[in-house]
């Protein structure tokens, strides 16, 4: 039986590990402690501000995705900043397994397809940003700052035509909070969502992923709490999560 | 990224949450400003207010002090119960390692006529937390900050006592992300959560810690809280707060006694003695950020017009950041680890952001001005 | 030596990491002389079909490797897409050829209940047992992430050794004489990944 996943996100500010609040980093932390074997994935963003691929400040982020990858036995997914294909190329050459994308293909669908044409579907996962306004679901950009015209369900609509391998869901408001993750947007989209998803955003006690996993088609879990990605963190969860009966990798 | 400290009161950017807009002046040394702008006969008048509401008739307990026997919560049981009539509980979650300062601090701070529910949690358990915490975050207070949060409100629940004064609220005094406009008035246990704790006690269950062994850190739940009416509320909101003040105002009316000699890390002897672990954290807090205690002791008498800047940054740069040798036999024994293990552990708590190695030592990259 | 092809494509570092936890030295590469000399070899894989068989053949890599493999015998390990590689056809992008060096063709996966693509750690069924497998974890959970499998075996030379447990079975493990094929990603399948490599390249076939 496929098995639900646990994944932590790291988000990486010039390199260091920062925990972030509401898009917002505001506590820096040693990545020394993140487990790399209780945990099913892990997920490294860079979310240095207006920080492209060429520039010379983007070694800070590969120097920390070097020390990380070079332990890890378990599937890296990185992303932040990626524009064009030849960025996929250099994450895939320095570790990562699957890249993340969302502004690219905010600003043009069609790449989605073009980049799952050259590197499979399943290495492609898109990443959307959502905040509530007015009562509607809306797709944001720009690190949570700006409104884009697109409503979440249609946006995953067309990200799962375009050939995205796997959607990786944030809510804004929910970033950091610890209360739960953001039940009401994942079942708002419950109907139009036919590929594997990853919810983050929210994770504070153990009870919260076994409500999220109450959604049988959220296929992932991720944490963005520096204090869930210690091993005793990890097993704690998966131990609890065991007891519920949920299929587990422990 | 470029490590800036405030014109104002030497705080760098690096310490968590505070927010630097622009000009080198910190958000703390803002709020101070506008500390001058509140009307505080008004708020002193709002107390008055809840405290007439809520006063016991038949004079039972009617609020509960947070209080470790300093200066700070001994300054607002004292005023509470001398000034504004009340029948305060003093609820003391026990120090990690208590000190025999803070003991008799407490006992003599008691003989004025107060009770006291001083809890005690499995040292064993605590232990175990502690060593846990000071290895994944560096930070051996963790659980204790857990506790000191859920303690008074689960014996509000219990007693049905309305009311609880905390002293200060840390993100606004001090520097901080402050989430609703109201945290400086009433103590919002999500931004406790998120702020001071990071983590949901009830996940710290392991091999070694059971539920049984957290109930002292579980916060009770929100809706019996509501239920019950209970209000946390900061004493900093309704009388402007300033440390020094306190200091004096305690030594005036109590038999309070500073640290024999100078605390370690710092230049000062009568803030925050009530703990052997404190300097612990305190070096902890330097190794991370880059400024200890002398800093973090500094800046706030210097906010408050106590300290010259430049004594303040002399200070900084005589004591910060200084090795707890005092405590330091004592410390490895409570979280029991051996030397070697110890300096291994704070050596990965140093992030080349801010420390570069060179041979055997460290040295930090940037200077406080 | 083991020699991890290099043709573009493929997480070829991680394979590389995971060989020398399992206790195994390697190399990445394309060159001809590096893949002759190798005791055995890595077909990685993580990408489109049609883009691996035009990278193959735009490297010059596919006479080569026939020599090696099909003349030489030497064992070659096929990862995910590699593994696919090794069929007669996908269809993945309208059908393309393969090497042909299995009898079977590549189909879209269609699994009940099972969203595309199949991505995330799963159990396989023991079709048949083999020592590839020995001390893998009871129920062989490894890490998988693809679309495409190889779903039918006509290839009667081409033992399966693991089927992923789910109703419409595809293969998760088989092989053929020198070839073996494994459709999950050992690399990122931690212990039974490791155990599965050390099995693997410790000195035995099928």
């Amino acid at each position: 039986m496929l098995k639900k996943r646990i994944i932590t996100t790291l988000t990486l500010q010039n390199g260091i590990l920062f925990r972030t609040r509401n898009f917002e980093p505001d506590y820096r932390y040693t990545h020394n402690f993140i487990d790399m074997w209780s945990v099913d994935e892990i997920i490294i963003l860079d979310i240095t501000r207006k920080l492209k691929f060429g520039d010379k400040n983007k070694k800070f982020f590969f120097k920390t995705l070097e020390q990380i990858s070079k332990n890890i036995v378990v599937p890296l997914t990185v992303g932040g900043g990626i524009e064009k294909l030849d960025d996929i190329k250099t994450l895939l050459n320095n570790g990562a397994d699957k890249v993340v994308i969302n502004s690219v293909a905010l600003e043009s669908p069609k790449k989605i397809n073009s980049f799952a044409s050259k590197y499979g579907k399943q290495c492609i996962v898109v990443s959307i940003d959502v905040k509530k306004i007015d009562n509607e679901f809306i797709v944001f950009t720009d690190y949570g700052t700006k409104k884009t015209n697109y409503k979440l369900k249609d946006w995953i609509k067309i990200v799962q035509d375009e050939g995205a391998g796997e959607i990786f869901l944030q809510s804004i408001e929910f970033d950091g909070s610890l209360e739960g993750y953001n039940y009401e947007m994942v079942n708002h989209i419950s109907q139009v969502i036919n590929l594997p998803l990853i919810v983050s955003s929210g994770a504070g006690n153990w009870e919260h992923f076994e409500k999220l996993f109450e959604f049988d088609f959220v296929s992932a879990a991720s944490t963005t709490n520096i204090y869930h990605f210690t091993e005793s963190s990890i097993k704690s969860l998966k131990n609890f999560l065991k007891t519920k009966k949920l299929e587990i990798r422990v | 990224m470029e490590i800036i400290n405030c014109k104002i009161c030497l705080t760098p950017n690096t310490r968590p949450r505070v927010i630097f807009e622009g000009d080198k002046i910190c958000n703390a040394c803002k709020y101070k400003d506008k500390k001058n702008d509140v009307d505080w006969p008004k708020r002193k008048n709002e107390l008055k207010a809840i405290c007439n509401k809520y006063r016991s008739k038949t004079n039972e307990y009617d609020c509960i002090v947070p209080w470790s026997g300093g200066k700070d919560s001994s300054s607002v049981a004292y005023k509470l119960k001398f000034d504004y009539g009340m029948n305060p509980l003093l609820v003391t979650f026990s120090p990690l390692i208590p000190s025999i300062v803070g003991v008799k601090n407490r006992k003599n701070f008691l003989d004025m006529g107060f009770d006291n529910v001083y809890f005690h949690p499995n040292e064993k358990v605590s232990r175990i937390l502690s060593k846990r915490f000071f290895r994944e975050r560096g930070n051996p207070k963790v659980h204790w900050d857990a506790g000191i949060n859920s303690l008074p409100i689960q014996i509000a629940c219990e007693k049905n006592i309305k009311l609880v004064f905390y002293a200060e609220h840390g993100e606004s005094e001090y520097g901080g992300r402050v989430l609703n406009k109201d945290s400086d008035k009433i103590r919002n246990f999500e931004e406790v959560i998120e702020n001071q704790i990071g983590d949901d006690p009830q996940n710290w269950v392991s091999d070694e810690i059971n539920m049984y062994n957290l109930q002292p850190y579980i916060y009770p739940k929100l809706e019996v809280i509501k239920q019950k009416q209970i209000t946390p509320y900061y004493f900093s909101y309704f009388e402007k707060w300033d440390i020094h003040e306190n200091y004096k105002f305690i030594k005036s009316k109590t038999k309070f006694s500073e640290n024999e000699t100078r605390i370690s890390g710092t230049f000062q002897n009568y803030d925050s003695l009530d703990d052997y672990i404190d300097p612990l954290y305190y070096y902890m807090q330097f190794i991370k950020f880059g400024f200890g205690r002398a800093l973090r002791d500094a800046s706030r008498l210097i906010r408050n017009n106590h300290l010259e800047r430049d004594k303040g940054l002399e200070y900084v740069k005589a004591y910060d950041g200084e090795f707890p040798d005092t405590e330091f036999q004592t410390i490895l024994k409570f979280l029991n680890l051996t030397t070697e293990e110890f300096h291994k552990i704070v050596d990965q708590h140093r992030n080349n952001e801010i420390w570069e190695k060179s041979g055997n030592t460290y040295k930090l990259k940037f200077e406080i001005i | 030596m083991i020699c991890i092809i290099d043709y573009e494509l493929g997480n070829k570092l991680s394979i590389k990491n995971a060989l020398s936890k399992a206790g195994f030295e390697s190399l990445i590469s394309n060159s001809k002389d590096e893949i002759k000399s190798a005791d055995s070899l890595i077909l990685p894989g993580v990408g489109s079909f049609n883009e691996g068989m035009d990278n193959l053949k735009k490297l010059d890599l596919i006479d080569i490797l026939e020599e090696e493999v099909l003349g030489n015998k030497k064992k070659i390990l096929g990862i995910c897409l590699g593994f696919q590689l090794m069929a007669n056809e996908s269809s993945e992008n309208g059908n393309t050829k393969g090497l042909g060096w299995i009898n079977n063709s590549i189909e879209l996966l269609k699994v009940k209940d099972l969203k595309i693509p199949h991505v995330g750690w799963n159990n396989s069924k023991v079709i048949n047992k083999s020592k590839f497998i020995e001390q893998l974890n009871a129920d062989n959970l490894l890490y998988y992430n693809h679309s495409y499998a190889m779903r039918i075996n006509n290839d009667e030379k081409f033992k399966i050794i693991l089927g992923c447990e789910h109703e419409d079975s595809f293969i998760s493990l088989g092989a053929k004489e020198n070839i073996i094929g494994i459709q999950p990603h050992p690399e990122k399948s931690q212990l039974n990944g490791i155990k599965f490599l050390k099995n693997c390249f410790g000195g035995f076939n099928a």
